[in-house]
């Protein structure tokens, strides 16, 4: 059995219990968008306060140079402990820092890994951090290794978009999990898979519902139909 | 194509989750991809160095300029690796050949500046489609997927550029001011040595960058493909119906012994409580004392009991954190630090120096409310006359001068006693009044044992009352009267009180 050397981009994690929770890891290039996004977001911070604080000479100088040094160091520490992980960019992009149990990210992990940029940046503009991230299982960068973080994707699930013309049938003998997922996921993208390939997909499941041809996907379509809640 | 061999766990991602795989994909078969790239690369590049030595620029241009061509064989070879086929077996020199050649104009004209190259490569090199039926191809792909692509070129050559400066940076950062050399010297020289250093430097940096740019492409490439044509739901539903063949296959021979199983189990479990401990033990022994001498003796033995002497101190055993999330052996070792300090000995180590930490900043809160405190105290109004009243002396030469001593109308009572003809008490009055304001208002400096004279004495050294002569008069007058019985005349005594009061009066 090859099957934990399939490559995924998903990690896992078991619980006591024995539930394992599956996460997709961020790699470089997403989260690399997503920082450049939370720079120019702090750049337009900093054109505003520069301007303000041109108003207000030499005071307005120190109040640029304080405000300056709590967006360089604590703005990510404020966006990931007080919105879910999540800073601007983040957002944007879909992502979320957890620590690698997957709970949130509270004080210490967060600033750890903000403060260790420093390490990342070295010899310039994050090459470091760049390395580690792609030669680290996690796509974790040194701030991530030492505050024992990860960068997540977040699951977005949309309400699965059903075509009217799928009659709802119920299933005739009892389905497991994976067999529920399958017909359910055929029927929510019956509409970016071709038709043939359609046909294809369910003549594979002749032996299993009984019926073979075109009745044989719209019955898998009807389950789907069916087992999404439709009756 | 066999879908049974694919490497990757079949799943329709976001095109970004894409890029991640592809970027996992370039690591598990960087050496083959790398050298892929690298070595028709490095051929051509030694050609164009020799031919054009005096122009170094030119060799850079045309190596990136010829990028998609060499992009093709790493492709190729992923293409073959995802489905778990190691070598190239099966294509001629031709067909290899064909590989490079077929729609390589397009590809280094008008295409070359396509930002979705990575992406769209597969189209021509993989399914070699041309023209019409290309763009087709590309129109249905890209649906969704072209923005990622499109920043995946973006990025990928960014992060190549800061390779090329990082390494100049990183070595003039470690060799200091060994070695002075303007700002961008390193690319200032434009015909020499240095130059063609750049472009060999520029050439891995951009080997080194290829196989994830063109691995997340190909990634990007076959996620469209597991979406569009279904591949994960293939893999499942050819699993699903492999699973029901064999249920259905066991059921007629399974079914009865699965019963007789059931039954077998069930019997077993309603004659268990009878036997505690074994059956085979149960069965031999009769006697139920020879039961019990056999339970203890058993339950006295491993796994019921592990006895172990231990004579000496040592610490626990911690679980290994089992993290193997880096690749590369300088990580790894970099972990082993990790693990070290997370558990074991330093452990306690980290406990203890938190402890003290937290102590530290609440003896140092404590410490700075008593400051505070002490800075609020003396701030408010008058602080320190009584602490001074306290400091001095209250009596000196048997005579009280603390202000609680002496009259609150001191001319009243100096005129009751010059009426009375009690000219020693009048004089005392107003000598002891001087003192106190001498002591306690001027803050001269005298002690509880000193005398007349040496009063006076120190009252002439203190600043605010030098050219004044009249604490020397007063001594004067006050040592006639005390130890000599000679009075003054009442005019004179009235002189004095008005005198001390007047010049004595200015420091309250």
């Amino acid at each position: 059995m090859q099957a934990s050397r399939l490559l995924d981009n998903h990690c896992s994690v078991e619980t006591p219990e024995g539930i394992d929770f599956t996460q997709a890891m961020a790699g470089p290039v997403v989260r690399i968008l997503a920082f450049l996004i939370d720079m120019v977001w702090r750049g337009l911070v900093y054109a505003l306060i520069g301007i303000l604080s041109g108003f207000l000479g030499g005071f307005g100088m120190g109040l640029y140079l304080i405000i300056g040094f709590l967006l360089e160091w604590f703005y990510p520490v404020f966006f990931e402990v007080f919105r879910q992980g999540q800073t601007p960019g983040k957002k944007a992009m879909g992502l979320r820092v957890v620590n690698e149990d997957f709970t949130p990210v509270g004080w210490g992990a967060s600033v750890i890994r903000n403060l260790l940029r420093a390490a990342d940046f070295f010899p310039l503009m994050y090459v470091s951090g760049l390395l580690s991230m792609v030669l680290s299982r996690r796509f974790q960068r040194l701030g991530d290794l030492a505050a024992g973080t990860l960068v997540v994707h977040v699951d977005r699930q949309s309400a699965p978009q059903l075509d009217v013309s799928i009659k709802p049938r119920m299933p005739q003998q009892a389905l497991t999990r994976a067999e529920r997922q399958g017909i359910i996921s055929l029927t929510v993208r019956s509409r970016t898979i071709s038709e043939p390939r359609q046909q294809e997909l369910a003549e594979l499941l002749a032996p299993v519902t009984g019926v073979t041809g075109e009745a044989g996907l719209e019955r898998l379509k009807g389950m789907g139909a069916w087992l999404l809640g439709r009756k | 194509m066999n879908l049974a061999d694919l490497q990757i766990r079949a799943q329709v991602r976001t095109p970004w989750q894409a890029l991640d795989l592809g970027v996992l994909m370039a690591r598990r078969w960087f050496r083959p991809l790398w050298l892929a790239w690298l070595l028709p690369a490095v051929l051509i590049f030694t050609v164009l160095s020799l031919g054009f030595a005096d122009d170094p620029w030119v060799v850079t241009l045309v190596i990136w300029w010829l990028k998609p061509l060499f992009e093709r064989l790493p492709l190729l070879l992923l293409s073959r690796y995802l489905f778990a086929e190691r070598t190239l077996r099966g294509l001629t020199w031709w067909q290899l050949l064909r590989t490079w050649l077929f729609g390589s104009i397009g590809a280094l004209l008008w295409r070359r500046f396509d930002p979705r190259r990575a992406f769209l490569q597969a189209v021509t090199v993989l399914e070699k489609q041309k023209g019409r039926a290309r763009l087709k191809r590309c129109r249905t792909l890209a649906y969704g997927h072209g923005r990622a692509a499109t920043w995946l070129t973006l990025i990928l050559a960014h992060v190549e550029m800061l390779l090329v400066l990082a390494v100049p940076v990183l070595v003039l950062a470690l060799v200091g001011d060994f070695f002075e050399r303007g700002p961008g010297w390193w690319f200032s020289d434009e015909s020499g040595l240095l130059a063609h250093l750049s472009n060999a430097l520029t050439l891995i940096c951009m080997s080194l960058v290829a196989p994830f740019y063109v691995a997340s492409g190909f990634a990007l490439y076959i996620n469209r493909r597991i979406e569009l044509e279904a591949w994960d739901l293939d893999l499942l539903f050819r699993q699903i119906v492999q699973d029901h063949q064999v249920t259905q296959a066991k059921p007629s021979a399974g079914a009865s012994s699965l019963v007789t199983v059931m039954l077998v189990v069930m019997l077993w479990l309603t004659y268990l409580p009878a036997s505690p401990v074994q059956a085979a033990v149960v069965a031999e022994v009769a006697s139920p004392d020879a039961t019990k001498k056999a339970a203890v003796e058993l339950l006295s033995s491993p796994p019921y009991v592990i006895e172990e002497e231990v004579t000496q101190w040592r610490w626990k055993e911690t679980e290994k954190t089992d993290d193997d999330s880096v690749d590369s052996a300088w990580l790894e070792s970099l972990f082993d630090i990790q693990e070290v300090s997370r558990g074991g000995v330093s452990d306690g180590f980290y406990r203890l120096a938190e402890i003290l930490m937290w102590l530290g900043g609440l003896m140092l809160l404590v410490l700075l409310a008593r400051v505070l405190w002490r800075q609020l105290g003396q701030s408010e109004g008058q602080p320190d006359r009584d602490a001074l009243e306290a400091d001095a002396p209250r009596v000196l030469m048997g005579m009280a001068i603390g202000a609680d001593s002496l009259p609150s109308d001191l001319n009243a009572a100096v005129m009751e006693a010059l009426d009375q003809g009690d000219t020693r008490l009048a004089l005392s009055l107003v000598y002891r009044q001087a003192l106190h304001r001498l002591v306690h208002h001027y803050r001269v400096e005298v002690e509880s044992w000193h005398t007349e004279l040496e009063c006076a004495a120190a009252a002439r050294c203190h600043p605010d009352l030098a050219g004044s002569t009249l604490f020397d008069e007063l001594t004067g007058v006050w040592l006639r009267l005390a130890y000599a019985h000679e009075s003054p005349i009442r005019p004179r005594v009235e002189q004095l009180l008005r005198e001390v009061q007047r010049e004595l009066a200015g420091c309250t």
